[in-house]
Parts: structure tokens; C-alpha cells; sequence
């Protein structure tokens, strides 16, 4: 490696240090400079643009210094309180969109396979009137990546009724690809006590999703043994 | 007022000894050439002077202060020879901005004038220049800084004849209407001999002479005729040169100290007096006793 | 007889003004180093995670300016050995100057170097930005980590200072002493080379190493930085203030 450094230092030595034969062709100092000062232009125009422009995703400043836990704050009480019932509570900003099916039959069956893999509760309740209405409520906490709102980006629940069965899926798994302008190696040094920690730290927050699921008093919801389906009493 | 006073300098370049025993000093405002053969330590003592190299013993001073690091000395003194470094990157137009910031008593007129009378241009490098070209525009750095201790080492190598003729020319009047200390090391004494005042000869890292050039020019006559005549007649005269002319002649250069009898006697022996010019007489001065280059073909 | 007399600050400023304007290959090495190594970062993407569950998947890629810093610090070390070269010398004693005035706007020339050096480099980071924002169809994720925070930009912006300034008086010192005797040369060259081979795993290697590159508080590493470089600096002023130019 060391080796490898010192050829890297060699052969840029040899090429600052060869000054190119005489010719009446050589490039003034004078006019070095102005393309010295040019190319300092350009870098400030882009920092300036990066500053006026933001054309990235914009870092969401309203959780302040970002909780370095996977699941936030925010879905936790989410979880909280829609497992609990206190709808009322949760954040409207959550509610992503509500639904009402008409359904008469006096069976239904909640198929999905979603809450096995990620964080996605489905909470069921029982109205106490027979309206013959099936209502849907979807609330998600946000998605962050890097302090960044990536909720728009993934993939949206999708649910359909079918016969007797309520069909819970997702509308694709996306493929999402970031790029970032990450600390440079040089600070490393500087961690200090906070070693244990991963230098360039990855910074996710998982969003927390519920569909709160409110069916007629006389519809009997036939799947009680899946662990991811919570009843309310 | 001595601009320069040198006494017992010494320098040498590890075994070779260059400077041997200068003493000799140089009046405020005058035109000296210092005149040696190569190898004589022209040079390395104009690089003394201006502050570039140590001397090794002895005393040097110009403007009372040691030249070697002083800020007094390099402000007030220029030495161009056709070596003279300058960024590669540099044109011309730069470098005589860059003089004119340096040099307080720069004069921007006479530097764009002789500029443009030689035809220069101000966008070429310093280094696309020819040789004559080179000296050329170094001259004009070094009349223009119009420094109190302005030295030219051979400032003339490469120059075409009409330019040569140019720049002794500029240096006179330049010199006449600004009065300045300046050394002249030539090998060209016959093109400078009516420029010059004082002559500063070298010899072996020695002062040999230091004469106004009109007493030089006065200094020593030759005689020529038969060989035992002039041997006989210079024997009791100051020898500065002989050598054998051909066959059974002989051509002498003696010190212009005789008496009228002593010229008599010689006329009496048939030998013929003729002045000698300063050029020739410090080729002679500065030529070994023996061995000239006739003594390789004997 | 009227003489001009100068000061030494007002020659040092004269020495500096004309270094800037006509060390041009300096400039010149600068950012041609400094393209290679945009150029370098943008063509390398590195994956540091990846992520997702049943509903997404994620992938990160990073660009750091790490070569950047890297090429500065080499070119601010091989500008300053070639700064006390010959050629460099001898042109500053075209002109007014003392051996003193001359070190001293050497060593404002490479600081304003270094400065430059590390302005441009931070900056560079923003024209990464928006090349990998042309180039690549991927999503950037702008003001993390580094470009939006100013606090953080400036603490960058001092270490890379640091760095490159100890790199700088090291190569500078070592010029000067190649300018004692040319044998300087390879026995530099030897001992780094030997000493990075064979004494890798001594404990004064690693001591000296994790003198300045395990220092953890950013006041002590200035400090340490500031002290040694000074007294290179210092030594390589010390060493050149006797030699002789154009002999």
C-alpha cells in the first residue's frame, strides 16, 4: 500500500515538476491565472447554486437532530395508539387516505402477507351499528432516509375486497438508489468517544404503517391467529 | 565618495582559487570596465558585489554595507548578464512590470522606448528569446532600473553590430544625463574604450591595474626591430610584453617611462616606436611572460 | 548619491506579488490535480448500504472528496520541495530581494497555496454534486452529512488546512535540505521508503504516527500541526538563509 502511495508521488512529482519545452506556444502565467480564477468561478457558482437551488431533497428539519433509532418516536405512538384505539390521537397528518366499501356478507378474511415483512400493522374493529359499510383507514408515520422524506418513494397499500375476502397488498416493491456526498476519511480521527459508531452512518428511519380496518357489528373477521392483526375489543 | 571598497577579497570555488587578493575600490558615478582574461574572476566578483555568493576572507563593501544578504545593496544595484533567470512563464511585458515594482528609480519611458525601438514583443516569453535577443532585453532591464551600481557582465555576446553600437550608445547618454556607478565586464575593451573612464584590470583573482583610460591609453609603448637590439634596449626598461616577430626580429611593450635619452638611444639602435591602444595593451598586460599561444607551435 | 531604501516588509510584499503572478506551474499542477481527482470521485461509486423490507429496497452510494484531499496534500508537498529548487532562487535574486525576504514570501506563496488548495477542495465537493446529479439517474440526496451543514464544511475545511500546512513544511524542508547536498535525495527517499517497509509495525512509527493521525481533539492536532510545521518552516528558512545563488 505504502508502496503504491510513494509511485502515485513519484509520477505526480514528475508531472508538476516538467515544465514544458521552450515554445512560443506556452500558456502565460497571466493567462494561467485567468484560468485559475475561472475555475474557482465555477466552483463558486456551484456552491452558490447547490445553497439557492435546491434541486436534491431537502433535509426535513422538523425532528431536529435525528433520532438514531429504526423505528422514530412518531411510529411508535403511532403503534401506541392505534393498538390501543385512540384514533382520535394519532397525528391527522398520518392519514393517508380513507375508504368505505359496502359489504353484506357475514364473513371476511384479511389476506396479506405485508406485515410479515415489514412494519405494517393491520387493526381491526367492530362497529357497534350493522351499516353494512366496511371503512378503511390508512395511517403511515414518515419514511426518513438521511433526514430526508422519502415517504413519496415507496410503494403505497393497496386493498381490495374480492367474495368474502379483503385483499391487502402493496402496489410494487421499489427499487430506490441514493447517492450521497459523504464526510471525507479525514475526519475520522476526530470521532473521539463516539468510536463505536459507524463513521459515515447510514441514517434510516422506518415509517410505521397502520390500517385501521373498521367492519360492520354482525361481520365476523375470521382470521384471529395471525399475531400482526390486532383486535380491538 | 567610494561606492565599492574591496581589500584582500579571496574567493575560491572548493580547490580552485578565483579571487586571490582583490583590493581595490570604485569612485561614486563612474563607467569602469573591468578587463581580464577568462577565468580571471570578472564574473565572481560582480556576483560578490551583488550580494549572490560569500566571499571566503577579506573585506568587501558596497554602499559601506556587506553585499551578501543586504536588502540596501539589492535595491540599489543590478547585475545583468545574459543568464539572468526569469519564470518561464513570464513575457516580457511581465517582467518589465515586475522591474518597475521592484526598482524605485525605474524608468517606464526609457524601458517601453528601447523596448519598441528594438522591435520586442510584449506578449513573448523571456525564455523564446535568442541569445543576442536575450542580452538585448536584459540591457534594457538593467539601463531602465537605473540602479546606483549597475553591472553588466558581458553584456553584449550575441548582439548584431548596429545593436551593440545601439546599446553603448543608450548606456552613454542614459549615463550622462543620470549619473551612475557602472561596471562593464567586456571582452570588446576597443568598442568601450571611449565609454569607458577607469579600466579595473584582473589578473589571476588580482587587481594588476586600475587607471583612468586616458592614462591607459598613455601607459605603455611597443618598439620593434632587430632581436638583440630590443633586448638590449628593454633591459633597462619596464617589460610588459615581447615576443619574437620573425626570424631575427623582435616587437617589445614597455612602460611609457623612458626618458628622452632613452628614446634617442633607441632611435640610435633603429628600433621603431608605435602607441599601443588600450584593447591590445590589456591583452598584452594580461598574457603570461612565457608561454604565449606561439610557444605551443615551437 | 541618492539611494532607494526598501524595508524588508515592503520587499517581501514585492517578492510575494510577483511569486503569485508568475508561479503559474503551481496554479497550473493545481488544477489539473484537482480535475484528475473530480474526475477520479465521480467514475468510483462506492455502495454503503442497503436496505428495505416487503414494500422497498434501498441503496446508497457515497461520494466522498477524499481523493481530492488526498491530491492536494501530495501537490502542496511536491510545490513546496520544488519552491526551494534552484531555478526558483535564482529568479527571485533577478529582482530586489534579501535570502530572508525571499524565504519569507516563499512561505506566504504556500500558504496561500495551501489556502487555495483547500477552498478550491471544499468547494469541489459541490461541483461533485451536481456532476453526479447530471451523470447518474440517481437520486441525490442533498444536504446530508456534509454539503449543507456549515459547521461541519468549516471543521472539514480546517483540518484539510492542517494537513496540507504540515505537508507543505515537510516538503519544504526537505527541499532545503536537498539544496545542502543532492545526496539528501536518496537518503529521504530511502529512509521513507525503508522506514514505511520494514518499520512499519515499530512502536516510534506508530507513535509518531498516532501522534498526529489518532489525535482525536481538533485543538491538540492544531497545535501539533501549527508547532511542527513552524519549526520546519523555521529550520528549511534557518538552512537556505547562507546559500549561495547563481555560483
Amino acid at each position: 500500500m505504502v508502496v503504491i502511495w510513494l509511485l502515485i508521488l513519484l509520477v505526480l512529482f514528475l508531472f508538476i515538476k516538467s515544465r514544458p519545452g521552450i515554445s512560443k506556444r506556452r500558456i502565460s502565467g497571466n493567462n494561467i491565472l485567468k484560468l485559475f480564477l475561472g475555475y474557482m468561478a465555477v466552483l463558486l457558482i456551484a456552491t452558490v447554486a447547490f445553497y439557492i437551488f435546491p434541486f436534491a431533497e431537502v433535509p426535513d428539519n422538523e425532528i431536529g437532530e435525528q433520532s438514531h433509532e429504526p423505528l422514530s418516536k412518531q411510529g411508535a405512538e403511532l403503534y401506541n395508539l392505534s393498538t390501543q384505539g385512540d384514533f382520535d390521537k394519532i397525528d391527522p397528518a398520518f392519514l393517508k387516505s380513507t375508504q368505505e366499501i359496502s359489504y353484506n356478507k357475514n364473513e371476511i378474511t384479511i389476506v396479506e402477507t405485508l406485515t410479515e415483512q415489514s412494519a405494517f400493522q393491520i387493526v381491526v374493529e367492530k362497529k357497534e351499528s350493522d351499516d353494512g359499510m366496511i371503512e378503511l383507514r390508512y395511517y403511515e408515520s414518515p419514511y426518513r432516509l438521511m433526514n430526508v422524506n422519502i415517504s413519496d418513494q415507496i410503494s403505497k397499500i393497496k386493498t381490495e375486497i374480492i367474495e368474502d375476502n379483503l385483499l391487502i397488498n402493496s402496489d410494487g416493491r421499489p427499487e430506490l438508489s441514493y447517492s450521497t456526498i459523504s464526510k471525507p476519511m479525514i475526519l475520522s480521527q476526530f470521532q473521539g468517544d463516539r468510536e463505536d459508531k459507524m463513521f459515515n452512518e447510514i441514517n434510516y428511519t422506518e415509517g410505521t404503517r397502520v390500517l385501521h380496518v373498521k367492519v360492520p357489528g354482525n361481520v365476523e373477521v375470521t382470521n384471529e391467529k395471525n399475531e400482526f392483526i390486532h383486535f380491538l375489543d | 565618495m567610494n561606492v565599492i571598497e574591496s581589500s584582500n577579497l579571496v574567493k575560491s570555488f572548493g580547490q580552485k582559487a578565483v579571487l586571490t587578493d582583490l583590493s581595490f575600490s570604485i569612485k561614486e558615478n563612474t563607467i569602469t570596465g573591468i578587463i581580464g582574461r577568462n577565468g580571471a574572476g570578472k564574473t565572481t566578483l560582480l556576483k560578490i558585489l551583488a550580494g549572490f555568493i560569500h566571499k571566503n576572507s577579506g573585506e568587501v563593501k558596497v554602499f559601506g554595507d556587506q553585499p551578501f544578504n543586504s536588502l540596501l545593496v539589492s535595491a540599489n544595484s543590478i547585475y545583468i548578464d545574459e543568464y539572468i533567470f526569469y519564470p518561464q512563464s513570464m513575457t516580457l511585458e511581465d517582467i518589465l512590470k515586475q522591474n518597475k515594482r521592484f526598482y524605485k528609480k525605474w524608468d517606464d519611458t526609457l524601458a517601453y522606448r528601447l523596448f519598441n525601438y528594438f522591435s520586442f514583443d510584449p506578449n513573448q516569453l523571456h525564455s523564446s528569446l535568442s541569445k543576442g535577443q536575450k542580452n538585448t532585453f536584459n540591457a534594457i532591464v538593467g539601463l531602465s532600473s537605473r540602479c546606483s551600481l549597475t553591472m553588466f557582465d558581458e553584456p553584449t555576446t550575441g548582439m548584431d553590430a548596429s545593436v551593440r553600437k545601439d546599446f553603448y550608445r543608450a548606456l552613454l547618454k542614459d549615463y550622462l544625463a543620470y549619473p551612475r556607478t557602472i561596471l562593464l565586464s567586456s571582452h570588446h575593451l576597443d568598442e568601450i574604450d571611449d565609454l569607458l573612464e577607469e579600466v579595473l584590470l584582473i589578473k589571476d583573482g588580482q587587481k594588476h591595474l586600475q587607471l583612468p583610460v586616458e592614462e591607459l591609453k598613455e601607459y605603455a609603448m611597443s618598439v620593434q626591430g632587430f632581436k638583440e637590439e630590443v633586448e638590449q634596449w628593454t633591459q633597462n626598461q619596464q617589460l610588459i610584453f615581447r615576443k619574437e616577430v620573425s626570424g631575427n626580429a623582435a616587437f617589445a611593450v614597455i612602460r611609457n617611462t623612458f626618458t628622452k635619452a632613452d628614446k634617442e638611444n633607441a632611435r640610435k639602435l633603429g628600433l621603431q616606436f608605435s602607441k599601443v591602444n588600450a584593447s591590445d595593451l590589456c591583452v598584452y598586460l594580461t598574457t603570461p611572460q612565457e608561454g604565449g599561444i606561439d610557444d605551443v607551435f615551437k | 548619491m541618492s539611494l532607494s531604501n526598501v524595508s524588508l516588509g515592503e520587499t517581501i510584499k514585492n517578492q510575494y506579488l510577483y511569486k503569485i503572478t508568475s508561479y503559474s506551474d503551481a496554479v497550473k499542477s493545481l488544477m489539473i490535480v484537482q480535475l484528475i481527482a473530480i474526475m477520479f470521485t465521480v467514475s468510483m461509486v462506492t455502495s454503503i448500504g442497503s436496505m428495505g423490507d416487503g414494500l422497498m429496497h434501498i441503496t446508497i452510494n457515497e461520494y466522498t472528496i477524499d481523493a481530492t484531499i488526498v491530491f492536494m496534500i501530495l501537490w502542496v508537498f511536491i510545490t513546496s520541495i520544488l519552491v526551494t529548487t534552484k531555478s526558483y532562487q535564482y529568479e527571485d535574486f533577478s529582482f530586489v530581494t534579501n535570502r530572508l525576504s525571499s524565504q519569507l514570501a516563499n512561505l506566504l506563496f504556500l500558504l496561500t497555496a495551501v489556502t487555495a488548495g483547500v477552498v478550491s477542495t471544499i468547494m469541489s465537493s459541490y461541483l461533485i454534486y451536481y456532476i453526479v446529479l447530471i451523470i447518474s439517474d440517481k437520486q441525490l440526496l442533498g444536504g446530508v452529512n456534509i454539503l449543507a451543514s456549515g459547521s461541519e464544511m468549516s471543521f472539514t475545511a480546517i483540518v484539510i488546512f492542517l494537513y496540507m500546512l504540515l505537508a507543505s513544511s515537510a516538503g519544504y524542508a526537505a527541499g532545503a535540505l536537498t539544496q545542502i547536498s543532492r545526496l539528501f535525495i536518496p537518503l529521504l527517499s530511502a529512509v521513507l521508503v525503508m522506514g514505511s517497509i520494514f518499520f512499519a509495525n515499530s512502536t516510534f512509527l506508530r507513535t509518531f504516527y498516532s501522534f498526529y493521525f489518532s489525535e482525536s481533539s481538533l485543538l491538540l492536532f492544531s497545535a501539533k500541526c501549527l508547532v511542527t510545521s513552524s519549526i520546519l518552516f523555521a529550520a528549511a528558512v534557518f538552512i537556505m538563509q547562507s546559500r549561495e545563488v547563481r555560483s
